[in-house]
C-alpha cells in the first residue's frame, strides 16, 4: 500500500510538473517564477558540486535557466523524457563550457572550509561533528581524485539521484558507458575510501575471503 | 620448460572456460551491478545466482559486496548532499534569475514562432520549387520544344529546346566556317538581340543572337532556296547544338524537316548554319515525295520557322 500511495503521489507530481511547463511554454510569468523557485536550488547545487564557487555557480544556474527558458517553448513533455535530467543537462552542459576556459581552476574541498560549511544540529556534540566532518571531507577528497568524466556520474547518481537513463540523457552518452563509468568510479572510491579506513577491504585479499565467509544462498540473492 | 608446457601451464591457471548454461568468474562480477539495479533478463540472472551459489570464490565476494556496496552509497550520498546542504541562492539572486528567465521564455516564444514561419516559408517554396521541376520534368519527357515562328527572311529565329532529342536525320548539316558580320554579307548587319537560353540549373545563359537569311532574297516559285542561319556565341566555350528543325508553312502543304548538327558553336564567334536544298533533298524526297524546288510552289505566305536544339545534361532527379 505504501508503496502504491508513493507512485500514485510521484505521479500526481509529475502531472503538475507537466501542466506548469505547459504554462510556462505558453509564457504564462507567473508559472515560469514558479519553475525557477521549484528548481533553482537544486540546480545551483548541482551547479557548486561541480563548480565549487558561489559566484561561478550562480551565474551559471543563471545561464541554465535562460539557456532552458529559451529552449522551453520546443521541449516536448512526453513519457520517458524527464524535465529535471533535460535541466541538468543544460546545467552540466553551461559548467563544462565554463570549466574549458584555461584559466578556471576548480578548488579542491579541503581549501573551502568544509567543516565550517556543514553547520551541525546545535544536539550534536562537537566531537562527533568533527569526526563526521572529517570522513566526509575524506569521501570529498576520494570524489575530488576522479577524472571530471567519472566525477560527474558520481554527483548526478548520488546527488541528483538519477537512474542511468537520466545520466546518459544529460551527459548525451549511451546508459552502457554511463553504468561501465559508474562501476570504475565506485571502484576507484572504494580503493581510496578503503585505503582512508571508511569502507571494509575487498574480499579477495580481504576479511571476508580470508574468514571464508559463507556463500549466500541463491533463495536470498532474490531479495537483495 | 618449453613453450607447449608454458602455455598449458598457464592455462590450467585460468578459471574453467564456460560451459554451455554456466558463467565464470569474470563474467559474474561484471554481471553484478546489473544484478543490483534488476537489470539482468531472467536467464542471466538465473546463470548469475546459480555461480554465485556454488563458487568459492564468488560466494564470498559478492556477500562482501552486499555490505561493502551500500556504505559506499551512503558515504557518497551523505557526503556530497552535506556539502550543498547550506548552500542556497540569495533571494536577490533568486528574482535576477526569475527576470532573465522570464524575458528569455519571451524571446524564446518569439523564436519559435519565427522557426515555425520559417518552417512554412521554407515548406512553401519547396513545393513551388518542386511544382516547377514536375512542369520541368514533364515537359522534358513529352519534349515540347518552345518555338518562335518568325515572318520569312526577317527576325531572330533562335530559340532553345529543353531535353536531348535524339538525331533523327541521316544527313546533318554543320557549321559553315567562322564569320564576321559584313565579311559574307556586305550591307547586312546584325541587329543585336539577346537570347536567354535556360540552362537546367535554373540559371539563364546569354549566349547567341541569331539572324535568318535566304537565298535569293525573292523567292519565285518552283525556286530552291538555301537557309542560312546566323548565330553568335558569346560564351568563351563552344555551345553545344545537336539538331536544327526546318518548319514551313505554305498555303498548300506543310513540312517539317529534321536535321543533325554535327559540331558545337564555336566559342565567341559568329557562325552560320547552312540548310541547302541538297541537305534537304532526301528527307523531301522519302517523307513528302517531291523534291527541294517543289517546296515553294504556289504563290502565298510562307512562314518559316528554324528552331535550333542545344543538347543538356538533365541532372538525376
Amino acid at each position: 500500500m505504501a508503496r502504491l500511495i508513493a507512485s500514485s503521489s510521484v505521479a500526481a507530481q509529475e502531472q503538475v510538473g507537466a501542466a506548469l511547463i505547459r504554462r510556462c511554454q505558453q509564457g504564462d510569468e507567473l508559472a515560469i517564477e514558479a519553475l525557477v523557485q521549484r528548481y533553482q536550488n537544486y540546480v545551483y547545487r548541482l551547479c557548486y558540486l561541480v563548480m565549487r564557487n558561489e559566484q561561478d555557480a550562480e551565474d551559471m544556474t543563471q545561464e541554465t535557466f535562460i539557456r532552458a527558458c529559451r529552449a522551453l517553448p520546443r521541449f516536448e513533455i512526453r513519457e520517458g523524457v524527464s524535465f529535471e535530467a533535460w535541466l541538468y543537462r543544460i546545467a552540466v552542459n553551461c559548467c563544462r563550457s565554463r570549466m574549458r576556459r584555461k584559466w578556471y581552476q576548480v578548488v579542491p574541498w579541503q581549501r573551502l572550509g568544509f567543516g565550517e560549511r556543514i553547520a551541525a544540529n546545535a544536539e550534536d556534540r562537537p566531537e562527533r561533528v568533527v569526526l563526521r566532518d572529517e570522513q566526509r571531507g575524506q569521501v570529498l577528497k576520494a570524489i575530488d581524485k576522479l577524472g571530471e568524466k567519472h566525477r560527474l556520474v558520481i554527483i548526478l547518481r548520488y546527488y541528483a539521484d538519477l537512474s542511468n537513463e537520466e545520466i546518459a540523457q544529460v551527459l548525451n552518452i549511451p546508459s552502457g558507458t554511463v553504468r561501465s563509468r559508474l562501476h570504475t568510479a565506485r571502484w576507484r572510491l572504494r580503493e581510496l575510501l578503503t585505503a582512508a579506513g571508511l569502507v571494509e577491504e575487498g574480499t579477495e585479499a580481504g576479511p571476508a575471503a580470508q574468514r571464508g565467509g559463507e556463500p549466500l544462498a541463491v533463495g536470498k540473492l532474490g531479495a537483495v | 620448460m618449453s613453450r607447449v608446457d608454458l602455455l598449458h601451464s598457464l592455462r590450467s591457471q585460468l578459471p574453467s572456460p564456460s560451459r554451455r548454461g554456466e558463467i565464470d568468474c569474470d563474467r559474474a562480477r561484471r554481471l553484478l551491478d546489473d544484478y543490483l539495479e534488476y537489470r539482468l533478463r531472467k536467464r542471466d540472472r538465473r546463470l548469475f545466482e546459480t555461480h554465485i551459489a556454488g563458487c568459492p570464490r564468488c560466494a564470498p565476494w559478492y556477500a562482501h559486496e552486499l555490505r561493502a556496496r551500500p556504505a559506499l552509497e551512503h558515504h557518497l550520498r551523505l557526503a556530497l548532499g552535506a556539502s550543498v546542504r547550506s548552500v542556497s541562492l540569495s533571494p536577490a539572486a533568486g528574482a535576477r534569475i526569475t527576470q532573465s528567465a522570464q524575458a528569455s521564455v519571451r524571446r524564446g516564444i518569439w523564436l519559435n514562432r519565427a522557426m515555425i514561419a520559417g518552417r512554412l516559408l521554407a515548406g512553401a517554396v519547396s513545393a513551388i520549387l518542386l511544382a516547377a521541376g514536375l512542369v520541368y520534368l514533364l515537359n522534358w519527357v513529352w519534349r515540347l520544344p518552345q518555338a518562335t515562328t518568325t515572318p520569312a527572311g526577317t527576325g531572330e529565329i533562335l530559340s532553345s529546346s529543353q531535353g536531348t532529342q535524339p538525331l533523327p536525320a541521316p544527313a546533318g548539316v554543320a557549321w559553315d566556317g567562322v564569320l564576321e558580320p559584313g565579311e559574307l554579307f556586305p550591307g547586312e548587319s546584325f541587329a543585336p538581340a539577346q537570347l536567354l537560353v535556360d540552362a537546367p540549373s535554373g540559371q539563364s545563359q546569354p549566349l547567341t543572337y541569331g539572324l535568318l537569311l535566304f537565298e535569293p532574297g525573292l523567292l519565285q516559285t518552283g525556286e530552291a532556296f538555301t537557309t542560312t542561319l546566323l548565330v553568335r556565341n558569346e560564351q568563351d566555350q563552344p555551345f553545344p547544338v545537336s539538331q536544327v528543325n526546318l518548319d514551313i508553312e505554305g498555303p498548300q502543304r506543310s513540312y517539317h524537316f529534321e536535321l543533325a548538327v554535327s559540331d558545337p558553336l564555336p566559342a565567341e564567334r559568329v557562325s552560320a548554319l547552312r540548310i541547302t536544298p541538297g541537305s534537304l533533298a532526301e528527307a523531301s524526297q522519302e517523307r513528302y515525295q517531291v523534291s527541294p524546288d517543289q517546296i515553294i510552289d504556289t504563290p502565298g505566305v510562307y512562314t518559316i520557322r528554324v528552331t535550333l536544339f542545344h543538347a543538356v545534361t538533365v541532372p538525376a532527379p
